[in-house]
């Protein structure tokens, strides 16, 4: 493949954020494959607009591309992968790590609740700068957290005490 | 505690991903992107393009044709695997415009009424501009004719993730209507009257595909499907548990509905009759046939029928090229499946994932031209139309197409 020349700047300022980036799409889509089609279909948009972006908040406009993606990727072509059984609730988990069963619970979240839990409590964001990259209001980031946390809970109630009680 | 041990599960739960590289490759796909738009810009202004018109059928057939005596059930074919072009050959098949560009300005169904269209188009909303864009009708003509009647929103799902209604299968068999799903609803554009029916269907609906000239079947989440008799204005639940999701339906009443679905992470083919609570045929995708190094892991979208007995269908999987060099579940692909023993028949490769990047679920199938020529968007050419028996593909419509799209060319 030929060598090209890639704008200092933007390979800096991609160097410094891609990690965490990536780590935020695999949270949002739970897939390593996705994940990174995700973030480098995002950074494409960016270097297209690399001039016009740069003086203003390109992390900004990465993040509103790559969870928008996300979200609308998964509305588009979302399947169902029927399970003959359905998965067991009754078995015994204690021996499971946290980690797996979160991670289970979090899978079954709409993707847009997914999104607003990796923005507020990965991404450390406000909630006007959730609502802001989703395109959402305020009260609907919110309610979608609140009914994300509500629904872990049912769905790990072992979680209880870490996702939203005390 | 609580959101601090929230934070941490996070970032446990991601904590195996490995830091990547991707500056230098997205830099180059944004050139690449950027002179292809160049090069699509400069052609629509300035290059003639031959025109061969393929005329469209009068009417479609009232009943299937009867399936080829050549090939066995017991016996699937080896699958014929060809690979896209850098840059395919240029066809224009009329009505379709050489080049995807729906006129801002274009004329309101309600003042001019069409009497029969090829393609429905929506475009996608932009990054900054959420605000949902209208349908519009291409029609036998090659006028386009915005859709200014049926009061038309996005649909929904439980958990507020909102879709732009139009679908593959959208579209009549009679290509005089227009059905999209709604929230609680069916809206039925009727394009010779300019005259939207609302029929009541429970449910936050979000796929639509048509059972012969009258009957729509609504989906919602998952499989299963609600009837809408539109002659009589029936409203029923479907016993065969079809999903709107993975089959675009059948044009012909009492025809087969076939689709593919992930089963305990199998693909597997399912072709149900309408009424029958069990599909007819179940099987595994038979992948056998495929030459080594090949292999589908995903199909996505709806799968078109051909009415012969063939599904034309999206997927992504693996591949590995002359050089030897792996692509694992980055290649794209355009395959027809043989609905009657689950065989792959033909596999179109869409190409180098390292020279032309393509994104994830990068195309659909659209629709069969004829009996032999399958029409498909892809995120690189726009339209293509392709024929499975000597692996030609033509680009019949310049994009970017960013929309969404259904087309009946016959």
């Amino acid at each position: 493949m030929r060598s090209i020349h890639v704008d200092t700047d933007f390979a800096a300022f991609v160097e410094s954020r891609q990690h965490r980036l990536l780590r935020s799409a695999y949270l949002v889509c739970g897939d390593h494959h996705l994940a990174e089609d995700l973030l480098q279909g995002a950074l494409v948009k960016l270097a297209l607009r690399w001039n016009r972006v740069r003086e203003g908040d390109p992390e900004a406009f990465l993040r509103t591309v790559m969870y928008r993606d996300a979200v609308s990727w998964w509305r588009r072509f979302r399947r169902e992968d029927l399970s003959a059984a359905p998965p067991d609730r009754t078995g015994d988990r204690d021996d499971l790590p946290n980690r797996l069963v979160f991670e289970a619970a979090l899978r079954r979240l709409p993707p847009r609740q997914r999104a607003v839990l990796v923005l507020r409590y990965f991404d450390d964001l406000t909630e006007a700068r959730t609502a802001e990259i989703l395109g959402v209001t305020v009260g609907t980031v919110k309610s979608q957290a609140n009914a994300a946390l509500r629904k872990l809970r049912e769905l790990a109630p072992e979680l209880g005490e870490m996702v939203g009680k005390g | 505690m609580t959101t601090n041990r929230l934070t941490e599960l996070f970032e446990e739960t991601s904590a195996g991903v490995a830091p990547p590289s991707l500056a230098a490759t997205a830099w180059a796909r944004s050139r690449r992107v950027r002179r292809t738009r160049q090069l699509l810009t400069g052609a629509a202004v300035a290059v003639v393009i031959a025109a061969v018109a393929i005329p469209l059928n009068a009417g479609r057939p009232e009943t299937p044709p009867m399936l080829s005596s050549t090939v066995s059930p017991s016996t699937p074919p080896l699958t014929t695997v060809t690979s896209i072009a850098a840059n395919p050959s240029r066809r224009t098949i009329a009505p379709l415009p050489a080049a995807f560009a729906i006129p801002a300005g274009a004329r309101t169904l309600s003042e001019h009424p069409v009497q029969q269209a090829v393609m429905v188009a929506q475009e996608r909303a932009g990054e900054t501009d959420r605000t949902l864009r209208p349908l519009h009708v291409l029609d036998s003509a090659g006028e386009w004719t915005r859709i200014d009647v049926g009061d038309i929103v996005r649909t929904r799902d439980a958990g507020g993730n909102e879709a732009d209604p139009l679908r593959v299968a959208s579209l009549s068999p009679d290509r005089r209507r227009v059905a999209v799903a709604q929230p609680q609803a069916l809206v039925v554009v009727d394009l010779p009257t300019a005259k939207a029916r609302r029929f009541p269907v429970p449910g936050l609906n979000e796929q639509v595909m048509w059972w012969g000239a009258d009957t729509v079947l609504v989906g919602a989440d998952g499989p299963g499907v609600t009837r809408v008799d539109l002659a009589t204005g029936a409203i029923s639940g479907e016993p065969a548990a079809v999903s709107g999701w993975n089959s675009a339906g059948n044009s012909v009443l009492g025809g087969e509905l076939a689709e593919i679905v992930k089963i305990d992470g199998r693909n597997v083919l399912r072709v149900w009759e309408m009424g029958s609570a069990k599909p007819v045929r179940e099987m595994p995708v038979d992948q056998s046939g495929l030459p080594p190094g090949f292999a589908v892991t995903e199909f996505y979208g709806q799968a078109v029928p051909d009415g012969n007995g063939r599904i034309a269908v999206a997927a992504w999987g693996d591949r590995i090229d002359d050089q030897g060099r792996e692509f694992r579940g980055g290649a794209q692909m355009l395959i027809v499946v043989d609905t009657r023993n689950g065989a792959l028949r033909t596999v179109l490769d869409l190409g180098d994932p390292l020279e032309s990047p393509r994104s994830k679920a990068c195309c659909a199938v659209l629709d069969w031209i004829d009996d032999q020529t399958v029409l498909a968007r892809t995120d690189l050419e726009g339209l293509v139309a392709w024929t499975p028996r000597n692996g030609e593909v033509v680009r019949v419509m310049a994009g970017p197409v960013d929309a969404a799209v259904s087309v009946r060319m016959r």
